[in-house]
C-alpha cells in the first residue's frame, strides 16, 4: 500500500471544539498507519453520539472526551478509510490502525500539508516547516535527493555553497543547527566532505525543520532544529526498494516481524569499486552507511522503537610513493558517525510517557603511515530523557520532561616514534596533543499550551539546565501565541532564550567545511546563548496554500572563534568571544495539492558580529535568498521538479596586496634575505562575491517491468551554467596579482533510477 | 530522449568552466614597518616599506623614524632619530643599552603624514642550560658538540618578561645549508641530531663537519606574534599585528650565541684528519681538514678547518667532494661578511694514507690554478 496515498485531513475544524469544555471520561490514543505504524497527525477522530471531535496531534496522538461505558470511536481524513472502533467501558486508551483508501489519488504525498494545515489549526509554534519524502525526492539536485539539500531550499536558510550541506539559518552560523535523527542528535550529518547529508531520503517519512522559537522540549543549539523522522518498516508485507544513482547504489528492505516491524537500508558509493574493476587505477574514496529501525508496537499506544545507523567516509591516498631509498608515505582518512536510539512510549493512565536513550558518535582518524602522525577525533554523546504527555484541565497539551546529556569530545595527536628521538626525554607519552570536552548537562523542561479563548492559543514553557564542568545554570523560558482572525488566518509570535553547550572550532570565512570539530562548555568555553522574538502572520487560501510571513530578531552572546593570539602553554585564550545580532524577514508562500505543487521562499537577513573590538557581517550575511521550487507534470509523462534559486552577494575578506614578511636572524641580528610573500587583509568580510542564482530541472517517470516499479530520473543542475563564485584565491606572487575565481557547481546533468517491489 | 540526454551531455562537456584567473583589482597599498630590537646590540634598525604590485614591496624614503626608550637608565640619548642609510631602511649605529624589562616606543612618520606606531618591552633570560652530547653551557655561552647520529640538543631557559623562546641554529659557513629556526612558548626546548629538514629533500638539518651558531633568543609578545602568524590567503586573516596604522612587527629580542660543532662517526677510509702546508698569494697555510663524508649525499663531505690560513688562525668549515680518487675542496670567506661565498677552490688527486699529495688552490673569482699546497691524510678509519 503505497504512502502516498496516506490520509489528508482538512475537515471541520471549525467544528473541533476545546476539549475542556467536554464532560465524560478522558480517552487518550493514537492513530497510526495499518501498513508500517507510522504516526498519523491531523486524522479527525471523534466519539460517536457527542459533537465533538479532535485532531491527532504530530505524533498521531489524541485525547478526547467520550460518553461513559462503551464507545464508538471514528476516524476520518482524506486518505484513509473511515473506520469506527470499539472501546469498552473499562479502557481508556486505544491504538487505532488506519488503513488507507484504496482509491486512485494523484500521487501525491500529503504529510506535510496534513502537518502543517494541523498545526496552524492546533498548535502555537512559529517557524516551523514539515518536509514530506515527496518533497525531497521530487525537489531536483545533484545526483540524489537529500533531505538538507531540500531544508537549504526553506526561508530562513542560507546555503553559502553548492559544494556543503552546511546552512545557516536566520543569521546563526552552522554550527547553530541541530540535526535529529528519530529524536537522535548526529554530529556531522555529512558524506563526501559535506556535499551530500547522511540520510538515505528512501527512509525517511517526513522532516520537521524549526527555524525559530522552539518550544521548551528543543535545546542544544541556538538557530534551528531538524527532525528527520524515519518511517517504520512496513507492518503486513515484506518488500523492498533500490537505487542506483552516479553517487551510490542501494538497498531498502522492510516487513513485519509477528507484530512489530523493521526497515533496514544500506547505501554505498561504488566509482572506487568501478575504477578498479575497470581500469588500473584506483579511485580514493567511498562512503557506506547502513540505516535500520525496528518498531514494536505493543497495548494500545505502548511502542518500542529502536533505530540504528552507522556511516563511515574513507579516502586513501598515497602521498608519496615508494622508491629506491624512499618508502612510501600514505594518508588514509577515514570519518563518520553512529548511533543507536530507544524509545519507549507507555500509557500512563490518560497520559502518554516516553521514555529516550540514546548514543551518537562521530569519529574521524588521520594517519600519516607509516608511523608519522595519527589524529583521532572521538566524539559522543549519550543521552536519556524521559517525557510525560497529557492534557489538564483547560489545558490541552502539558509536557514534562527531565534529559541529561553526556558529551565526550576528544582530540589526540600521536606519532610513536617520538618517544625515542627524545632520548633522555622519552617518558613523553605518545600523544603530544591530547585534549577531551566532557560536559554534562541536566536538564528539565515544562510545556504547556491552552486555549483560553476559542481563537487564541497560548503556549508558555521554560527549561533550565544544568552544565557540569562549565558549572552554571540557564533558564530559558519559551512563549508563544496565536490569535485566529479568522478559521484560515492567524497572526502568531513567540519569544525564547536558548543555549548551546558545543561549539564548532571551524573557521566561519572558510568557505568550506568538511565537518565541524566540536567543543563543549568548560571553565574557559562559555555556554552560548541567543534571544529570539518572532513575529508572524499565516493564512491558508482553500485547502492547500499556505502563506506564512514572519519578521524576527536574535541576539548571539557568547559564541567562540579561533583564537590565532592564544598562547600554547595557557588553556584559557584558545577562543575569542563573538557576540552579534541578526533580525530579518521570512516569507513562504506554498501549496501543498494539486498537479502543480511547490513554494516560493523569500529571506531577508541582516546579521552583524562583534569580535575583538571590530564589528563586521559574518561570511553568510546574504541579505535576500529567494528560491522556487515547482512540481508538476512534466514533458514524456514525467514529473517535473523546477528549482531557481538566487542569493544576493556574500561577503568575504579582500585582499589589499602583498607585503614581504620578514624572517629575523636573532643569530645575526638582522632580517634575512628570505621574506615571505604574504596577502594583506583587508577590512573582515568588506566585500562582496556577486550574486548567486541556480536554475535545476529534474524530470522523474513511474512505470512498472518485470514486476517492478521503477522511477528513472534525470537531474540537470545550473542549467543556466550559471558562474557562481565559490572563493577567490589570490596569487600575490604574480606581477601583477592575480585573482582566480573558483566556481560553484557547472551545468551537470546527472541521472539514476529507483525501483521497489 | 536519447538525443535530449546526448545533447545535455554534451553541454556540459563543452561548458563547463570551474575557474577564471583575472588580474587582482589594485587596492591600497599597504605601509609595513618592521624592526626587532635587539638587546645584544647597540645598533638598531626599522625598515619601512610600502607593498606595491606583485611580490614586492618599495622602501619608503624620507619617512621620519623615531625610537624612545622609556626607562634610559642614564642612557644620553633616549630618544633618536634614525637615519636612513638606504631607500627605507633606517638605524641608530649606536642606541642606548637595553636591558631586561625597558620599555620602548616606535613613531614613525611618513612623508604623507600618515603616523606609524608601536611599543616594546625587552625579554630577558635569566639563566639558560644547553646541553649537546656530553657538552654543557650556560651563562656566559660557550663551546658545544654533538655527535649527529647520537645525541640531542637540550635547551632549558628561565625567561624574564619574554613571551617566547627562539632557537636558531645556522651554518657559520656555507648558507646553503639549511637553517633551523623555531619559536616555541615553552621553557625547554629538544632537538633531535637527526632530524630532518621537513621543508628540504629529507636530509638532516645538522651536517657532520661543520660549526654551527646556536641561538637561543628570548622574545617579547609581538616578535612572536610575529614568528608565528600569517594571512591566510582564503580568509585575509591570521596575521596578529601590533603595529598601530600599518601591517609588520616592533618587537625584541635577547639573544645568545653558542658554537655548536657537529660530528658523527667516521666509518669510511676517506674521512679522517688532512694536513695542508704551502703557501696562497705568498701567505703561509699550515691547516687540518677534518672531513665527514655526508652519509645522504654521496662522496660529498664536509670537514673542519683549524689552523694558519692565510697566515691567519681560522676556526672554520669547508665543503668537499671525493669524487673518485679526487680531493676537491672549498674554503669559504673566513671574515664575518659574505661568508657563505667561497673564497677557494682546492683539488687534487688522493693517494693512499700518509702518502703527501699536491692541492691545486684557486680563488673563486680568478680562473687557472693559482698555487700548490701539499696535503697529507694523516689519520681515518681503516
Amino acid at each position: 500500500m503505497p504512502r502516498r496515498l496516506y490520509p489528508v485531513v482538512l475537515l471541520c475544524v471549525a467544528t473541533i471544539s476545546p476539549l475542556s469544555a467536554q464532560q465524560g471520561r478522558r480517552i487518550a490514543g493514537l492513530v497510526v498507519a495499518a501498513s508500517d505504524s507510522a504516526p498519523l497527525a491531523g486524522v479527525v477522530v471523534g466519539a460517536v453520539g457527542t459533537p465533538t471531535a479532535t485532531l491527532t496531534d504530530q505524533a498521531g496522538r489524541f485525547e478526547l472526551r467520550a460518553p461513559a461505558g462503551a464507545a464508538r470511536i471514528t476516524i476520518r481524513g482524506i486518505g484513509i478509510a473511515p473506520d469506527t472502533v470499539l472501546l469498552p467501558a473499562g479502557q481508556d486508551t486505544i491504538r487505532i490502525y488506519a488503513r488507507a483508501l484504496a482509491i486512485a489519488l494523484a500521487p501525491v504525498d500529503v504529510v506535510a500539508q496534513m502537518s502543517a494545515r494541523a498545526r496552524f489549526d492546533s498548535v502555537a509554534q512559529t517557524s516551523t516547516i514539515t518536509l514530506s519524502r515527496h518533497d525531497i525526492t521530487r525537489a531536483p539536485g545533484l545526483l540524489e535527493p537529500d533531505v538538507v539539500r531540500a531544508v537549504q531550499l526553506l526561508p530562513g536558510t542560507v546555503a553559502r555553497s553548492d559544494y556543503s550541506i552546511g546552512y545557516n539559518v536566520r543569521g546563526g552560523e552552522s554550527d547553530q543547527n541541530l540535526v535529529r535523527l528519530d529524536g537522535v542528535t548526529i554530529l556531522n550529518p555529512s558524506h563526501l566532505a559535506g556535499l551530500f547529508s547522511t540520510f538515505d531520503v528512501d527512509a525517511i517519512d517526513h522532516a520537521d525543520f524549526l527555524t525559530g522559537g522552539f518550544p521548551a522540549e528543543y535545546s542544544g543549539r541556538l538557530s534551528s532544529v531538524l527532525d528527520v523522522t524515519l518511517r517504520s518498516g512496513d507492518h503486513q508485507h515484506v518488500h523492498g526498494s533500490g537505487a542506483v544513482s552516479l553517487l551510490s547504489s542501494k538497498a531498502l528492505l522492510e516487513g513485519p516481524v509477528g507484530r512489530a516491524s523493521f526497515l533496514l537500508s544500506a547505501r554505498r558509493t561504488y566509482a572506487d569499486q568501478a575504477v578498479k574493476a575497470f581500469t588500473s587505477e584506483t579511485f580514493p574514496y567511498s562512503f557506506t552507511d547502513f540505516l535500520g529501525k525496528i518498531d514494536v508496537p505493543y497495548g494500545a499506544r505502548g511502542d518500542v522503537a529502536v533505530t540504528g545507523y552507522w556511516g563511515r567516509d574513507v579516502l586513501f591516498l598515497n602521498v608519496i610513493p615508494a622508491s629506491t631509498g624512499q618508502n612510501p608515505i600514505d594518508l588514509g582518512f577515514d570519518w563518520g558517525n553512529r548511533l543507536l536510539g530507544i524509545r519507549w512510549q507507555q500509557p500512563v493512565g490518560a497520559a502518554l510517557l516516553e521514555q529516550r536513550v540514546s548514543a551518537t558518535g562521530f569519529s574521524s582518524g588521520l594517519d600519516l603511515t607509516p608511523n608519522l602522525v595519527s589524529y583521532r577525533n572521538p566524539a559522543t554523546l549519550w543521552s536519556a530523557s524521559s517525557t510525560l504527555s497529557f492534557s489538564g484541565p483547560g489545558h490541552e497539551d502539558v509536557k514534562v520532561g527531565v534529559n541529561v546529556e553526556r558529551y565526550d569530545l576528544r582530540y589526540s595527536i600521536t606519532n610513536p616514534t617520538i618517544p625515542n628521538q627524545l632520548g633522555a626525554r622519552g617518558n613523553l607519552p605518545p600523544a603530544f596533543f591530547d585534549t577531551r570536552y566532557r560536559p554534562t548537562v541536566f536538564a528539565a523542561f515544562v510545556d504547556d499550551q491552552w486555549r483560553p479563548t476559542a481563537s487564541v492559543l497560548v503556549r508558555a514553557g521554560v527549561r533550565a539546565e544544568h552544565v557540569t564542568r562549565a558549572d552554571v545554570t540557564d533558564v530559558g523560558p519559551r512563549a508563544a501565541f496565536k490569535v485566529f482572525l479568522s478559521p484560515n488566518q492567524a497572526i502568531t509570535g513567540s519569544v525564547g532564550r536558548y543555549y548551546q553547550v558545543v561549539h564548532s572550532l571551524a573557521d566561519q570565512n572558510l568557505p568550506i567545511t568538511i565537518y565541524e570539530f566540536w567543543v563543549a562548555a568548560d571553565g574557559s568555553i562559555p555556554v552560548a546563548h541567543s534571544d529570539h522574538v518572532v513575529a508572524g502572520y499565516e493564512r491558508w487560501f482553500g485547502r492547500g496554500v499556505e502563506l506564512t510571513v514572519e519578521g524576527y530578531r536574535k541576539t548571539f552572546v557568547d559564541l567562540i572563534r579561533p583564537n590565532s593570539d592564544l598562547a600554547l602553554r595557557d588553556t584559557g585564550d584558545v577562543f575569542l568571544p563573538v557576540d552579534g545580532n541578526a533580525w530579518g524577514v521570512d516569507l513562504l508562500l506554498r501549496r501543498h495539492l494539486g498537479a502543480v505543487r511547490g513554494w516560493i521562499a523569500y529571506s531577508f537577513v541582516r546579521a552583524v558580529r562583534r569580535s575583538a573590538g571590530e564589528e563586521y557581517p559574518p561570511a553568510h550575511d546574504r541579505r535576500h535568498t529567494l528560491n522556487i521550487v515547482i512540481q508538476a507534470p512534466g514533458p514524456l509523462k514525467s514529473e517535473l521538479g523546477i528549482r531557481l534559486g538566487f542569493g544576493s552577494p556574500l561577503p568575504y575578506t579582500a585582499l589589499l596586496g602583498s607585503w614581504d614578511h620578514g624572517q629575523y636572524s636573532p643569530g645575526y641580528g638582522s632580517f634575512t634575505d628570505d621574506a615571505q610573500n604574504e596577502p594583506a587583509g583587508g577590512a573582515l568580510n568588506g566585500a562582496r562575491y556577486p550574486t548567486y542564482s541556480r536554475l535545476d530541472v529534474g524530470l522523474r517517470w513511474h512505470g512498472r517491468k518485470w514486476g517492478l516499479h521503477w522511477e528513472p530520473y534525470l537531474n540537470v543542475v545550473n542549467v543556466l551554467d550559471r558562474h557562481n563564485v565559490f572563493a577567490y584565491f589570490f596569487d600575490t606572487d604574480k606581477t601583477p596579482p592575480t585573482r582566480t575565481a573558483f566556481y560553484q557547481l557547472p551545468i551537470l546533468v546527472t541521472f539514476g533510477v529507483d525501483f521497489s517491489w | 530522449m536519447v538525443r535530449l540526454l546526448a545533447t545535455l551531455l554534451l553541454s556540459v562537456a563543452a561548458g563547463c568552466k570551474l575557474t577564471e584567473v583575472v588580474n587582482a583589482p589594485p587596492g591600497d597599498p599597504v605601509i609595513v614597518v618592521q624592526s626587532v630590537l635587539n638587546a645584544a646590540a647597540l645598533q638598531q634598525t626599522v625598515l619601512v616599506a610600502r607593498s606595491a604590485a606583485g611580490d614586492t614591496t618599495v622602501g619608503i624614503s624620507g619617512a621620519n623614524v623615531q625610537l624612545t626608550d622609556l626607562d634610559p637608565r642614564g642612557c644620553a640619548t633616549p630618544v633618536e632619530q634614525l637615519a636612513e642609510v638606504a631607500p627605507g631602511k633606517y638605524q641608530s649605529p649606536s642606541f642606548c643599552p637595553l636591558g631586561s624589562g625597558d620599555r620602548l616606543t616606535l613613531r614613525v612618520v611618513m612623508p604623507d603624514g600618515h603616523v606609524v606606531t608601536g611599543a616594546t618591552r625587552i625579554p630577558g633570560i635569566r639563566s639558560i642550560v644547553v646541553r649537546a652530547g656530553a657538552t654543557t653551557a650556560q651563562l656566559p655561552p660557550a663551546a658545544l658538540a654533538m655527535d649527529r647520529t647520537r645525541d640531542s640538543l637540550f635547551v632549558t631557559v628561565d625567561l624574564d618578561r619574554a613571551r617566547a623562546l627562539q632557537i636558531e641554529a645556522v651554518r657559520t659557513t656555507a648558507g646553503e645549508d639549511p637553517t633551523l629556526s623555531f619559536a616555541t612558548d615553552t621553557a625547554f626546548a629538544s632537538i633531535a641530531g637527526n632530524l630532518v629538514d621537513p621543508a628540504g629533500d629529507g636530509r638532516t638539518i645538522f651536517r657532520a663537519g661543520a660549526y654551527y651558531r646556536l641561538t637561543a633568543a628570548a622574545m617579547d609578545t609581538n616578535y612572536f606574534d610575529f614568528v608565528r602568524s600569517f594571512t591566510n590567503p582564503l580568509t585575509g586573516r591570521g596575521f596578529i599585528n601590533h603595529l598601530g596604522g600599518a601591517l609588520g612587527v616592533f618587537g625584541s629580542v635577547a639573544p645568545l650565541t653558542y658554537e655548536l660543532r657537529v660530528t658523527a662517526p667516521q666509518t669510511d677510509p676517506r674521512e679522517g684528519v688532512y694536513h695542508l702546508t704551502g703557501r696562497v698569494a705568498g701567505a703561509p697555510v699550515d691547516v687540518t681538514w677534518d672531513v665527514y663524508g655526508d652519509p645522504l649525499l654521496a662522496a660529498s663531505f664536509r670537514a673542519f678547518v683549524d689552523g694558519q690560513w692565510l697566515g691567519v688562525p681560522v676556526r672554520t668549515s669547508a665543503n668537499g667532494n671525493f669524487g673518485g680518487t679526487n680531493f676537491l675542496g672549498t674554503m669559504f670567506n673566513t671574515t664575518n661578511t659574505d661568508k657563505a661565498n667561497p673564497a677557494f677552490f682546492l683539488a687534487g688527486t688522493r693517494p693512499p694514507r700518509g702518502t703527501p699529495f699536491p692541492l691545486l688552490v684557486r680563488p673563486a673569482t680568478a680562473s687557472g690554478p693559482m698555487d700548490t699546497l701539499t696535503a697529507v691524510q694523516v689519520s681515518g678509519p681503516p
